[in-house]
C-alpha cells in the first residue's frame, strides 16, 4: 500500500492524497492508502494535471506505519521537525 | 555601515515588482513549477520539507537594530516566531508561504534588506570577519571590500549563471576568522611592495562532498586591482568550468583539473586582456564606499569590569573578545543555549536584542560563521547592564568557542536534501558535554554537525566533525578529527566506522576526557591532536580499551 504526498503550491505545506472527496488534505489521518498498481496510475494522472500539488509522489507504508528507506523523511514531513520538541534520539517518530 | 543610494533602493523595489508578478503568474497557472523554481531561487526561495524557506541575505553578517527589529516583526508575522541564523552569516526562515513573499521582502526592503542571490549559481552573500573594524588583530576593515564585491556581483550580467554557486571571503585581520582557504575565492589583507596594502588572493577552496583547501593564486593583488582580477577568476571559471556534472561544477575541480600553474595562466591572460579602464577601482569610490564604515567610537577608558557575579565573570571570560579601542570590548552573543537548537533566535530575542544594541552596542551588530551574534563595540562600563540583558532574554550562555558552541545545519528537520538530523543530535550532545561539566574545562574545541554530505554544518574545518550518513533507513553519524581553517587549514580525517545516533554523545565525552588526560597545560585540542596523533582519541571514540 502506499500515500501520494506533495507540498501545497501556495503555503508549501505537507498535503496527502484524498480518495473520497478526492482533492488534497493536510490531515494524514484523512489520506488514502491505495494499493500499489492503484497509486501509480493515480500519480500519473496526478503529475499530468498537479494542481496546487507541488511534485507529488508516493510513499511507501510498512506494518510499522511509514515504510521504505526515507521513512524518517517521511515521519518529519508528517509530525514536524523533532528540533525543540520533547522528542529525542531514543523516541523515533513513525 | 553601508546605506543605499537612491538608485540602489530601486534595484531592490524592481525585483520585487518582477518577483511579485512572477509569484502572481506561478499562482495563476500561467507559469510552470519547471519555469518558475529558478526564478524563485533567484530570489532565495526554496522549497523545504514543510514549507518555502526564505534565505535573507545579512551583507558580511553586518546587521544595525532597524534591520534585526524588522526580522523580529518577519518572524512574527510570516513564520513560526524565530529565524535560523547560518553558517553563511544568513538568515533563513522556515514556515514561509508563497503568497506572502512580496510583502515580506518589502517589510525587509524598507531596512535595506533583500533575498537577492541568496541561492542559484551565481556570487553568493560575501561573507567577512564578524569582528571587522572593531578586532584587536585587524589589519584593515574588510567590510569595505566586501561591500564592494557586493556592488560588483548584484546582477552582474556575466555571472549571474555560472557553472555553480560561487562563495567569496574577505579578511582583514592577522588571524583568519572567515574559513577563507574553504572558499571558492578567499581574500586576505596583506602587505606587499613597499609595504603596501592589498590582498593575498585563494582559490578552489570548499567544503561539501569534495573538501578542498584552497591554494594560494596569487601573492599580492593591488587594492585597485580587485575587480578586475576577480573578474578574470570567474570568466576562466565560467568558461572552462564544468556545467555537465553538478558535482564537479565547482571551481575547485576545475583547479583540480587544470592544475594551480595552468589556472593562473590562464587568469593572468584573461586579465592582460581586460580593458582596466572600467575595472580599476577608482580611489574616489574606495573612499565613498570606506567612508560608510565609521572607526568605532572613541569612548573614555574604563578598566573591565571583573567583579560581579560569578556567572558574569565566566561569560566576560568567555564570550568577550578584545577591541582595538581602550575602553571597548567586542561580545560574542551565544545563539547556542544547552539543549536550545544552534543559530535559531525567536522573534522576542531579537527585537530585545535590538534594543539591548541601541542602548549599549552603538546600534550595530554582526552575525558569525559560527551561527552567533556579536556586538562589535560595547563599553567596558556597560557590559555588566549587557549581560544582566541578555541574561532576560535568554542569551547569556558562556560557551563561546567552547564544545557546547556547536555548529548544526538544519538537517532533516527541515532541510529537503538532509540525510540525517542535526539539530537533535546537537541539542543531545550539548547537554551531555554540559551534564559532564566539560564544556568549560575541555576549553575552546570546536564541533561542527552536517546532516548530509553538502556540509552546511562545515564539519571538515572543525576540530571534532559529525557527517550524518543514512544506512538503510537509519541515522548513523561519521566523526572526523582534525579539521581547521587559519593559517593551517586542514580536512578533518574520518575516524573509522560511523556511530549510531545514541553512540554520539557518549563517544564525544570519551574523546573530551582523554584530550583532557593528555594535554599539556594551556594545549589546545588542535596542537594536542597533533602532538599526540590520532590514535588515542580513536581510542576512545570506539571504546576499544573496553572491549
Amino acid at each position: 500500500m502506499k500515500l501520494i504526498t506533495a507540498n501545497h503550491l501556495k503555503t508549501g505545506r505537507v498535503i496527502y492524497y484524498r480518495a473520497s472527496p478526492e482533492g488534497w488534505t493536510a490531515d494524514p489521518a484523512a489520506a488514502t492508502a491505495l494499493p500499489d498498481a492503484v497509486a501509480e496510475t493515480r500519480l500519473e494522472a496526478l503529475e499530468a494535471a498537479p494542481g496546487d500539488a507541488l511534485g507529488p509522489y508516493l510513499i511507501p507504508l510498512s506494518d510499522k506505519g511509514l515504510g521504505g528507506q526515507k521513512w524518517r523523511r517521511e515521519a518529519l514531513r508528517h509530525r514536524g521537525p523533532s528540533a525543540g520538541t520533547t522528542l529525542r534520539l531514543h523516541e523515533e517518530p513513525r | 555601515m553601508y546605506g543605499y543610494r537612491d538608485d540602489e533602493t530601486d534595484l531592490v523595489l524592481e525585483r520585487i515588482e518582477e518577483f511579485e508578478d512572477q509569484i502572481a503568474r506561478r499562482l495563476s497557472g500561467e507559469l510552470s513549477e519547471d519555469a518558475f523554481k529558478p526564478l524563485r531561487l533567484m530570489n532565495g526561495l526554496y522549497l523545504q520539507l514543510h514549507a518555502y524557506m526564505l534565505r535573507v541575505a545579512i551583507p558580511y553578517g553586518t546587521l544595525n537594530t532597524a534591520q534585526l527589529r524588522a526580522l523580529a516583526r518577519v518572524a512574527d508575522r510570516f513564520d513560526r516566531g524565530y529565524g535560523h541564523f547560518t553558517t553563511r552569516q544568513n538568515l533563513q526562515f522556515n514556515w514561509i508561504a508563497l503568497t506572502e513573499v512580496p510583502a515580506i521582502l518589502k517589510e525587509l526592503a524598507k531596512v535595506g534588506l533583500h533575498a537577492i542571490q541568496t541561492s542559484g549559481n551565481c556570487i553568493r552573500n560575501v561573507t567577512a570577519d564578524p569582528f571587522a573594524g572593531a578586532a584587536a588583530d585587524e589589519l584593515e576593515d574588510s567590510r569595505p571590500w566586501a561591500e564592494l564585491l557586493r556592488q560588483w556581483s548584484t546582477f552582474h550580467p556575466e555571472f549571474s549563471f555560472l557553472p555553480r554557486k560561487f562563495k567569496i571571503a574577505v579578511n582583514g585581520a592577522r588571524e583568519d576568522r572567515t574559513a577563507l582557504r574553504f572558499h571558492d575565492i578567499g581574500l586576505q589583507w596583506v602587505r606587499g611592495p613597499e609595504s603596501a596594502g592589498g590582498f593575498e588572493v585563494w582559490v578552489g577552496g570548499g567544503q561539501g562532498r569534495t573538501p578542498r583547501v584552497g591554494r594560494r593564486l596569487r601573492a599580492f593583488l593591488a587594492p585597485e586591482d580587485l575587480l578586475s582580477y576577480l573578474t578574470a577568476v570567474l570568466r576562466v571559471y565560467n568558461t572552462h568550468g564544468r556545467r555537465d556534472n553538478l558535482y564537479k561544477a565547482r571551481i575547485k575541480i576545475l583547479v583540480d583539473s587544470l592544475g594551480l600553474e595552468a589556472f593562473r595562466d590562464e587568469v593572468e591572460i584573461c586579465w592582460a586582456s581586460l580593458p582596466k579602464d572600467t575595472l580599476t577601482l577608482p580611489e574616489g569610490e574606495r573612499d565613498r564606499v570606506k567612508s560608510f564604515f565609521l572607526p568605532p567610537p572613541t569612548v573614555e577608558d574604563a578598566p573591565l569590569p571583573y567583579l560581579g557575579p560569578p556567572a558574569f565573570v565566566q561569560w566576560l571570560k568567555v564570550n568577550r573578545r578584545a577591541h582595538q579601542r581602550p575602553g571597548l570590548a567586542s561580545v560574542v552573543v551565544s545563539l547556542k543555549p544547552i539543549g536550545g537548537t544552534p543559530g535559531d533566535a525567536t522573534a522576542a530575542q531579537m527585537g530585545g536584542l535590538a534594543d539591548l544594541v541601541d542602548r549599549y552596542g552603538f546600534g550595530e551588530l554582526r552575525v558569525s560563521p559560527e551561527q552567533n551574534l556579536i556586538l562589535p563595540h560595547v563599553r567596558n562600563g556597560d557590559l555588566l547592564a549587557l549581560w544582566e540583558g541578555l541574561g532576560d532574554l535568554g542569551l547569556a550562555t558562556a560557551n563561546h568557542d567552547l564544545s557546547t558552541d556547536i555548529v548544526a545545519c538544519p538537517g532533516l528537520d527541515y532541510c529537503n536534501l538532509a540525510n540525517t538530523r542535526a539539530i537533535p543530535l546537537a541539542q543531545a550532545l550539548s547537554e551531555s558535554i554540559e551534564g559532564a561539566g566539560l564544556s568549560e574545562t575541555a576549553g575552546s574545541l570546536r564541533i561542527k554537525l552536517s546532516g548530509c554530505i553538502n556540509a552546511c554544518g562545515h564539519h571538515h574545518i572543525a576540530d571534532l566533525g559529525i557527517l550524518g550518513v543514512d544506512k538503510r533507513g537509519e541515522e548513523f553519524y561519521q566523526i572526523t578529527l582534525g579539521g581547521r581553517a587559519g593559517e593551517e587549514a586542514a580536512i578533518g580525517e574520518i575516524t573509522g566506522p560511523s556511530l549510531s545516533a545514541d553512540a554520539v554523545p557518549p563517544a564525544v565525552l570519551r574523546v573530551l576526557r582523554t584530550y583532557l588526560a593528555h594535554r599539556k597545560p594551556g594545549e589546545p585540542f588542535a596542537r594536542a591532536l597533533q602532538r599526540l596523533g590520532h590514535e588515542p582519541f580513536k581510542e576512545a571514540l570506539y571504546d576499544r580499551s573496553a572491549a
